[in-house]
């Protein structure tokens, strides 16, 4: 038996194997569906499911989790989508991503551009400016909230010094969108930094080399050189970054819980909000169906811009 | 009597089970799990102090030698009591033995029967015990045992008042001259510490002059009266009163965390602090050499009178499960054998009891920290007298016990209002009237 | 002569701008590890490098909170995690781009598509789902629920692994008589490994570092892992900022050790989810 079939693989041809019937085929398959149940059992299970219940929830009233819900049909949703609320929190959450991204993009350039550049200890210093990738969110926000602070706080001693003043981080809707912005792009630049380092690595040094017999300076080589090859990156970039951002709760959430006032709140923090704190699940699971309609339509965008068979 | 007998028997029998599980076990035939059937408490706990904690394990283990109980504490962070304790019952895992950081809580339990009331136990120990608004009356029965009052209130620097003089404030106006007084930025001095960001702290922490000015949030029929025309102008005068007093606020004043309000205090940057026994134990461990330089003291009214302070109870309540006699049966040995008072030890000056027999209790007299600060606890005692202090607090607005309040503490309306005004984006009266409008917006009458 | 003054300025400007970006990166870390180590009553001193030094802080977050319960829950978990993706992802992937099933393509995309989707907004409907079936608040949930992050990144890792992997090696070992199974075991496993290695490097970060799961799924002090941990060591016990710092510190630790060894795996994987694309 096991002879036969050892036999049977090495007579196949290569193109034989494409075709969709034989004994062979049906066996690799169910090989092939063994491989595939656990993931699918585990995506099913732990995330489709949930989600689906979720937006049945989002069309009952509900106050607490012991609370017997009542359907109310779309009565959730026309309720966020009349309250400005929502709709500041909308628009705030557009304005942090794309505050964030660019910053990263610009950072992240300028940054990649000076690591690539030869010299000794190149590698450490790429692993170093990762490192703040890697960190947790929640140290990353205490770390900064310590360097912050307002009368304690390294920097604004170090400001203080200088005769700026002390700074009150948090204290205006202004000076805490510098503060999310600020911290978030820190945190996560590398991700940029890192891309955009693979992606130069593929650009021949002969091109410049060649490029700077020609006479050219520093800027057009970056402009005719560099940038095109960046360009593809630099777009995936813009698009994963802004459907990350977008939806970025546990920084925003850990600096000012979307204070001062509402200033800094965004739609995930609404929906946590309001079924955590609010004893209001089904508005609160209307606020999450609705980004997830509204990343739904993001992504779908994405994959028609960058089809996967593509590469 | 019988009581002690009865104990004596359950332990005999536990230690029977016991050695009869062992001989089993040993044999090979029985797992001694499943020989000793035993109850297990399921003991819901949101007290984070790591003395509390060791003591409840203690306990534990005590009760468990006593009458062969298994108590199994769980201790959650207060801000999560009412999802846990919500989500362990919608999963067929309700908890047994509960404590509450605020009374309405449990009365939201109340019409679905998760809770099962305690009026009789409270009456055991008498009702005369208790002091004022320690026992909140739902359906004729008592659904919570208070442990902790749980005051807030201000601690200034005694010292520093003797320095320049000045005598404890019975006025709002003698309190801003106080400030004045005690302000000296240049030396890195302040004279007021309060938060005013969205969170529990604020909603807490500084809402004591609400109180004692007189506000009122709802009628007896939840109707918001916030903005009418006789609670409107109180409201209003607070909001200046509050404006005027942040001048006196180290830098700051809208990122104010809990963590800056003891900082602050216990490093020398502030005068004055709102905070409550917490604040004392703190001073105790990181600062003790203020432990003889601070005072307290209720908030004052605006033209003198009765103070105020802001109340927030914490007890416990004991849920309706398949174990609720044997709850019951613990929570009367817990209370009979004074652990009611090792327990409130704990941290001692940190709980207030609700009781009066505490104060006068050998063992909690006796304590050191309570002795050494005997002069603050003095000032506690007067937070009970009606006549002096009035004790108001977001949960004790309406007629009764509803999400509502939970929805005004849980949406910052208060500490919005508070920061409309303070980042001079509306005025006291506009701020007023959107707060109204935003409770309005989410109360639900009946 | 002008011209090599001219590269001596270059490296200049290159010098201090390296140092600046260092500086950047690495400073307020540096700062993370002095403010756990320095002596309470100094900490509020804002002196670049300051003494003396001690170890209170860490002393009072070891003995005084649970800290120790948190750091085996974070590490039971972040275990777990990984090795159930790991298990689950590299069969799932292989077979993705092996076999001629119909609507392979499309799940690799649910797979990218639910990569995108941020923790919170899974976690609330995981979360009440899990209420609803009483299994909340479990250290299993937690490592269930934190695959449905590693696992979509890990399909998607290693999808791009085994898609630039030569059909030839495979097919030798077909022509030396082996079944498919055993050709995985025998040629394609030993090859795979640093794929491997990048998807356990990148579970394991992403599981250790989790706040949304863990803050929504779980309450008790002893299921709690370590950012959440800290999170409500703050809470509760008004933490000053040296125990912060400290605890912040311990929870870098791992992190670090692992990126110092590994940082080349690290990287393949960052590049390869943008650039392949």
């Amino acid at each position: 038996m096991v002879t036969l079939r050892r036999s049977e693989t090495v007579a196949l041809p290569a193109p034989a194997r494409m075709s969709r019937v034989g004994p062979l085929e049906k066996r690799e398959r169910r090989l092939f569906l063994t491989f595939l149940a656990p993931g699918l059992v585990l995506a099913i299970g732990a995330i489709f499911i949930p989600v689906l219940y979720a937006i049945q929830l989002s069309f009952y009233h509900a106050e607490s989790f012991i609370d017997t819900p009542t359907f109310v049909g779309l009565g959730n949703y026309l309720r966020i989508f009349a309250d400005p609320r929502y709709w500041e929190a909308f628009w705030h959450g557009i304005l942090y991503a794309v505050l964030t991204v660019s910053l990263q993009v610009v950072i992240g350039i300028a940054i990649a551009l000076l690591l690539h550049q030869e010299f000794r200890g190149r590698s450490w210093l790429r692993s170093a400016s990762l490192a703040p990738y890697i960190l947790p969110t929640v140290v990353v926000v205490y770390i900064w909230t310590w360097l912050l602070n307002m009368n304690h706080g390294l920097i604004n001693a170090f400001l203080d010094r200088l005769g700026i003043g002390a700074v009150g981080w948090f204290e205006t809707p202004l000076a805490s969108w510098f503060t999310i912005v600020f911290v978030s792009v820190w945190h996560w630049t590398p991700f940029v930094i890192i891309t955009f380092l693979a992606a130069l690595q593929t650009i021949s040094e002969d091109l410049y080399d060649a490029a700077a017999v020609d006479g050219t300076n520093a800027w057009q080589r970056f402009v005719y050189i560099t940038m095109p090859v960046l360009k593809p990156v630099l777009v995936v970039i813009i698009m994963l970054r802004t459907i990350f951002m977008f939806n970025k709760f546990d920084i925003v959430w850990l600096l000012t819980r979307g204070g001062p006032l509402t200033a800094t709140e965004h739609l995930p923090i609404l929906a946590y909000q309001k079924t955590f704190a609010m004893f209001d699940i089904g508005g609160g699971t209307a606020v999450a169906t609705s980004i997830f309609l509204f990343l739904t339509l993001l992504i779908w965008l994405y994959f028609r811009l960058f089809p996967l068979e593509e590469n | 009597m019988q009581h002690t007998r009865m104990r004596r028997r359950r332990f005999l029998q536990t230690l029977g089970a016991a050695g009869g599980a062992a001989l089993l076990g040993s044999t090979g035939l029985v797992s001694p799990a499943r020989a000793a059937k035993k109850t297990t408490i399921r003991f819901f706990n949101n007290e984070t102090d790591p003395n509390t904690i060791a003591f409840l394990k203690q306990i534990a283990k005590e009760y468990q030698d006593v009458a062969g109980v298994h108590i199994k504490v769980e201790t959650v962070p207060v801000l999560k009591t009412w999802t846990k304790v919500t989500t362990a019952i919608k999963a067929g895992k309700p908890y047994d033995f509960i404590t509450f950081g605020q009374v309405t809580h449990p009365l939201l339990l109340v019409p679905e029967r998760k809770i099962v009331p305690v009026t009789d136990i409270v009456r055991e120990v008498g009702l005369e015990d208790f002091g004022p608004r320690a026992i909140t009356w739902y359906q004729d029965q008592v659904w919570m045992y208070p442990y902790d009052y749980n005051f807030n209130y201000l601690i200034y620097r005694k010292d520093w008042f003797e320095e320049k003089g000045l005598q404890v404030p019975n006025t709002w106006d003698e309190y801003l001259q106080v400030l004045a007084a005690l302000n000296d930025p240049k030396n890195k001095r302040y004279a007021y510490t309060m938060p005013i960001s969205s969170g529990g702290h604020t909603n807490w922490g500084n809402t004591g002059w609400l109180w004692a000015a007189g506000v009122k949030i709802y009628d007896d029929e939840w109707n918001v009266i916030l903005d009418s025309p006789e609670i409107k102008p109180r409201v209003v005068g607070t909001l200046e009163f509050l404006t005027k007093a942040a001048q006196y606020t180290p830098p700051g004043l809208l990122e104010t965390s809990l963590k800056d309000m003891l900082i602050n205090f216990t490093s020398g940057l502030s005068a004055i602090t709102t905070y409550t026994g917490r604040l004392i134990h703190t001073i105790e461990d990181r600062a003790p050499e203020l432990a003889d330089k601070y005072g307290i003291m209720a908030y004052p009214a605006p033209d003198g009178g009765p103070r105020a302070v802001t109340f927030a109870n914490d007890g416990f309540s004991i849920g309706n499960t398949r174990n609720t006699e044997a709850t019951l049966e613990f929570f009367r040995w817990f209370l009979k054998n004074g652990k009611l008072v090792d327990y409130q030890l704990t941290v001692a000056v940190h709980y207030q009891p609700p009781q009066y027999s505490t104060y006068k209790n050998e063992k909690w007299r006796s304590h050191p920290l309570v002795k050494k600060h005997w002069s603050a606890i003095e000032v506690m005692l007067d937070f009970m007298n009606t006549d002096k202090t009035r004790v108001g607090s977001i949960q004790l607005e309406g007629p009764g016990p509803s999400p509502n309040q939970g929805r005004i503490w849980n949406s910052y309306v208060i500490p919005k209002m508070y920061q409309q005004v303070l980042l001079k984006r509306l005025t006291p009266s506009q701020a007023v009237d959107e707060a109204a409008k935003e409770i309005r917006s989410f109360t639900k009458k009946g | 002569m002008r011209r090599s003054i001219w590269v001596y300025l270059r490296r200049a400007v290159l010098l201090v701008l390296l140092a600046g970006a260092t500086l950047y990166s690495l400073f307020p870390m540096y700062w993370m590890v002095i403010s756990g180590l320095r002596a309470e009553h100094k900490l509020f001193d804002p002196i670049l490098t300051p003494g003396p030094y001690s170890w209170q802080s860490y002393l009072t977050i070891f003995s005084l909170t649970d800290f120790p319960t948190y750091y085996a829950n974070s590490i039971a978990v972040a275990i777990g995690t990984t090795l159930l993706t790991v298990v689950v992802v590299t069969p799932m992937a292989y077979a993705l781009v092996r076999s001629r099933l119909p609507g392979m393509m499309l799940m690799v995309r649910a797979m990218l598509f639910a990569y995108m989707f941020p923790a919170i907004l899974l976690a609330i409907p995981i979360y009440i789902f899990l209420v609803k079936i009483g299994f909340d608040d479990t250290r299993l949930s937690l490592i269930l629920t934190h695959c449905t992050f590693t696992m979509p990144l890990g399909v998607w890792l290693m999808w791009g692994f085994f898609k630039n992997f030569p059909f030839e090696v495979e097919e030798s070992a077909f022509i030396d008589g082996c079944s498919r199974l055993q050709a995985i075991y025998r040629v394609i496993m030993p090859i795979t490994l640093p794929g491997v290695l990048t998807v356990v490097l990148f579970s394991f970060v992403l599981s250790w570092s989790d706040f949304v799961f863990s803050l929504i799924l779980i309450s008790s002090d002893e299921l709690k892992t370590l950012p959440y941990g800290l999170a409500s060591i703050d809470d509760a016990y008004d933490a000053n900022w040296g125990e912060l710092m400290a605890g912040s510190t311990m929870i870098c630790l791992p992190l670090l050790l692992l990126f110092a060894f590994l940082s080349k795996y690290f990287i393949r994987g960052l590049s390869m989810g943008a650039v392949k694309n």
